[in-house]
């Protein structure tokens, strides 16, 4: 099902050291909010049926968690080259041709990121406007949204990163 | 004529490499786009990203998918293994058995098929090597078994499947109990044949005294407590499908600490690891349903309704074709791309025709995995091959037959007999 491309496996190298430690930085949140949807979940239930309290924000918070931990942790998919691909005949391609299909697809990917941050951001902003929050906590949802536009912008960055690997391995070999 | 150039340019871009996700939204984006608009169509784009990712149901996925990866970080599969070999090891062709059975006892925890036969294969390989198995059963048996990890609850195609046709998904993971537990049994009986033609190729293993074999079972029993808890309470609807998986992933994470084999250091990196797959799963999943807004508006799915009422075959006869249709293209695609490209096609037609939502996801699913394991292009024996490197495919794609008989065994019951997977949701309390 998920047959992932690994970027750094096939000699283009890895990722400079710089966007290495922004993945980690996205990461690290993402697993936070992993783990706190986790432990509400879990204590939500928890709560219902032992204490007869249930948080009562479980269903917002699992919500919100699950919009940020998906948006954090798309850069770092993207970095890795691990987005989902058909697996028909990716290994169709060699040499130059390989170099210039992994720059094109890159672009491609770098420019549906950054197409969605730019509509998603019209989207936050009229939460903004409108002031739409959580019914209990009433936590802004347009910041959520936001996160989520700064982590499109951020993977569209990513697959850059990859389009200039791909440019320089095609380089180096003529 | 504008879907069919959408289709094209969609295996076009499938076929140059371009990522599932951002190939389904690129086209589904434009032809969108083409028919009513450039804004609408961002605006509609936005919005899906926007309704997925915040999607209370959608958080199945994550934490169903760290349930797995805590459990698998635990050494349970190992345990499960030798837990399965404790009680079947000693027939004939007992170790390949055990690996069905622990394999199913793997999908209970894990909804990948990938994950289940990967694991397998480096924990049951060397062992049935090592007693002389012939590597075409092993390998055979590790890559069916590992099918068993999309069908038995949970699983990720099914809340794939669930939330693209607004199916409910603790239904469909009840549903895909009987058909799995079906499964291991036919497989069983496939090992039994291979033996039966092939006495050598799978000898019998020591038995174990009863109190080992308790040993290794006390091993697992926390388990499939977890699993008994979290698929009896969607059952007997103590708590939904999300509350399950939260319970389920918390539950991992206990046993996990308690085995000691938790630092923070590889907590760490289970939860990245999770969050990660989820995204991939996330972004196809938008990319498929921007997809899927272009596939109705363009008219597909009533287009195909009418074509196959004018091509007068009935209802049985299009489940027929459609088997057919998904065994082929299961030759040459990805489970899950295979799933989120004709649902929004097909799924129209066979609720007009009166077939029940859950019933076809099962089938969908039960053909699916047979695509997982039919040459050439079978996801579990590459899986497999990346694990054992010596193996020639062709001897995978041998050891595999028996069990690929097994599984139109499964299909013929499940087409013939429809009760055989709703009798369990309709039982459901709601």
């Amino acid at each position: 099902m998920s047959e992932t491309r690994d970027a750094g496996a096939d000699g283009s190298g890895r990722p400079p050291g710089w966007s290495r430690a922004v993945e980690w930085v996205f990461s690290a949140a993402a697993a936070l909010l992993l783990f706190l949807m986790m432990t509400i979940t879990f204590l939500d239930v928890l709560g219902r049926y032992f204490f007869n309290h249930p948080l009562g924000f479980a269903f917002e918070v699992t919500q919100l968690t699950m919009a940020g931990l998906v948006f954090t942790a798309l850069p770092s998919v993207t970095l890795r080259g691990q987005h989902v691909t058909a697996g028909l005949f990716e290994n169709a391609f060699s040499g130059r041709l390989k170099h210039a299909r992994d720059l094109i697809v890159a672009l491609i990917v770098a420019v549906g990121c950054g197409f969605l941050a730019w509509r998603l951001s019209m989207l936050a902003e009229r939460f903004m406007m409108w002031g739409d929050e959580t019914s209990v906590l009433k936590f802004p949802i347009g910041l959520v949204a936001w996160l989520g536009v700064g982590c499109l912008v951020a993977g569209a960055l990513a697959a850059l990163v990859l389009a200039a690997q791909a440019l320089t391995a095609g380089g180096a070999r003529r | 004529m504008i879907a069919i150039a959408g289709f094209v340019a969609l295996f076009a871009l499938l076929f140059f490499g371009v990522p599932l996700a951002f190939a389904l939204g690129l086209v589904g984006y434009l032809g969108f786009a083409l028919l009513s608009g450039f804004k609408p169509a961002g605006a509609m784009s936005a919005q899906i990203a926007w309704d997925t990712v915040s999607s209370y149901s959608l958080s199945v996925l994550p934490l169903f998918v760290l349930m797995g990866n805590l459990v698998n970080r635990a050494g349970l599969s190992r345990d499960l293994y030798a837990a399965s070999n404790a009680i079947v090891g000693h027939f004939r062709g007992g170790l390949a058995m055990a690996t069905i059975v622990a394999c199913g006892g793997f999908a209970a925890v894990s909804g990948s098929s990938l994950a289940t036969a990967a694991t397998m294969s480096s924990i049951a390989m060397p062992s049935m090597r090592s007693y002389g198995y012939s590597p075409a059963l092993s390998s055979g048996s590790v890559a069916a078994g590992g099918t068993l990890g999309i069908l038995i609850p949970p699983s990720v195609i099914m809340v794939i499947y669930g939330s693209m046709t607004e199916t409910s998904i603790g239904q469909l993971f009840i549903a895909g109990i009987v058909p799995g537990v079906l499964g291991i049994l036919l497989y069983a009986l496939a090992v039994r044949a291979t033996i039966w033609f092939d006495p050598s190729s799978g000898p019998a293993g020591p038995r174990l005294s009863l109190g080992e074999r308790l040993r290794a079972i006390g091993q697992v029993w926390v388990v499939l407590g977890l699993f008994a808890l979290i698929i009896g309470g969607i059952y007997l609807g103590v708590f939904t499908a999300t509350e399950a998986a939260g319970i389920g992933a918390a539950g991992a994470f206990f046993i996990a600490l308690a085995k000691g084999s938790l630092t923070i250091r590889s907590l760490i990196e289970v939860l990245i690891e999770t969050a990660r797959t989820s995204a991939m799963l996330m972004v196809v999943l938008v990319g498929a349903l921007i997809f899927s807004n272009f596939v109705n508006i363009a008219g597909v799915p009533s287009a195909v309704v009418s074509g196959i009422e004018a091509a007068g075959l009935g209802p049985t006869g299009v489940i027929l074709l459609l088997i057919v249709f998904y065994l082929v293209l299961g030759c040459v695609f990805d489970s899950l791309a295979m799933i989120l490209l004709t649902v929004p096609i097909f799924f129209p037609l066979v609720t007009q025709l009166g077939f029940d939502p859950i019933w076809f996801g099962i089938l969908l699913v039960v053909t699916v995995e047979i695509s997982l394991i039919t040459p050439p292009i079978g996801m579990n024996i590459f899986v497999i091959r990346t694990v054992v490197k010596d193996l020639p495919v062709t001897t995978i794609y041998r050891g595999v037959m028996p069990f690929i008989l097994a599984d139109f065994v499964r299909l013929a019951l499940i087409v013939l007999l429809p009760a055989l997977i709703l009798f369990l949701p309709d039982q459901m309390a709601h």
